[in-house]
């Protein structure tokens, strides 16, 4: 999806961004966008990276940066409680951002 | 009703009075009974998967061990499943109560997860309201391509709770509001509360990246 969106509208996005701390993904508030995915994974009551995203971009883009981490949440736990397989399209039509990624090291890579 | 405030005083950033309300009538969903689990039952699921995802993995509850080893897992590491734990799972305590569960406790950490980037603490859990679950049967879901359990078609994830369907009505209710509806998924160039797609989906690969996600 996020190579698709970016591709389509003709953003120059680097995707290394997402693996490479502090890099700067080239679309406005990237870094900043990038940080709020990251510190979704955390335990504790943590505004900072919300906080930034409201400083590049505005409280509304700040509070969905901080919704669609949620949502992903749910989506990637009933993906991986259900087994739903990527099929062998899709997984050939995202090669490069799995290369990218460095997705095939994930657990259920290929399924 | 349980009453949940969902203040989120301590925000950075203003939060829409309905974002509020959408999160408290799932803290009433989780509350009551539910199609296959009691209100307490269901409660406790939330309870659990909010301990293990804040790391705290050694806490037992009243609940089928099988039950307990799923919220577990599915709370703190969803990428360590396999076919053959979910398989052991669903024999101990059916596909429907799995379903129900995978349901709860990921709207749980949702909600968690954004009230903590808010910088807030968590909203206490919702009280149990008594009942009895409505157990009302799976419809027509059928196992598709390599996936591990029966779903609606076509094997998409918002079809992946198919088989409760007050689970995914709530799963869809809850993405739909948090990221965008389906049709709006069609759109690579849509822009949703001043974010652009590709600025939604950086967010999105990046969680789903922190989570070793594949799909």
């Amino acid at each position: 999806m996020l190579s698709w969106s970016a591709i389509t509208t003709d953003q120059d996005l680097d995707l290394t961004a997402i693996v490479t701390p502090g890099a700067e993904p080239g679309i406005p508030g990237g870094r900043e966008l990038v940080d709020v995915g990251r510190a979704s994974v955390g335990t504790a009551p943590d505004g900072a990276a919300v906080g930034a995203v409201a400083a590049v971009l505005g409280p509304r883009p700040a509070l969905k940066a901080a919704c669609v981490a949620g949502a992903f949440e749910i989506y990637n736990r009933v993906v991986d409680a259900t087994g739903l397989p990527t099929g062998a399209a899709m997984r050939r039509e995202l090669a490069s951002t799995i290369d990218v990624l460095e997705l095939g090291r994930f657990p259920h890579a290929g399924h | 009703m349980t009453n949940a405030l969902f203040a989120l005083e301590q925000s950075p950033v203003a939060v829409s009075p309905e974002l509020k309300q959408l999160f408290a009538r799932i803290w009433d969903h989780i509350a009551a009974p539910g199609t296959w689990w009691t209100g307490p039952e269901r409660v406790t699921i939330a309870g659990l998967a909010r301990a293990n995802r804040s790391g705290d993995s050694d806490r037992g509850s009243a609940l089928p061990a099988a039950a307990n080893d799923a919220v577990a897992l599915l709370a703190a590491r969803p990428s360590a499943t396999t076919m053959a734990w979910v398989d052991a799972i669903t024999a101990e305590i059916g596909l429907e109560r799995y379903i129900e569960l995978v349901g709860i406790l990921s709207n749980v950490v949702a909600i968690d997860t954004v009230t903590r980037l808010l910088g807030c603490e968590l909203e206490p859990l919702p009280n149990p309201l008594g009942g009895t679950p409505s157990r009302q049967p799976a419809p027509n879901v059928v196992k598709k391509r390599s996936a591990w359990v029966a779903m609606a078609s076509p094997p998409t994830p918002p079809n992946v709770l198919a088989a409760v369907p007050a689970a995914q009505d709530t799963m869809l209710e809850l993405t739909e509001a948090l990221y965008m509806t389906g049709p709006e998924m069609a759109d690579p160039d849509i822009s949703k509360d001043g974010l652009h797609r590709t600025q939604i989906e950086l967010v999105a690969t990046t969680t789903s990246h922190a989570n070793e996600c594949f799909y």
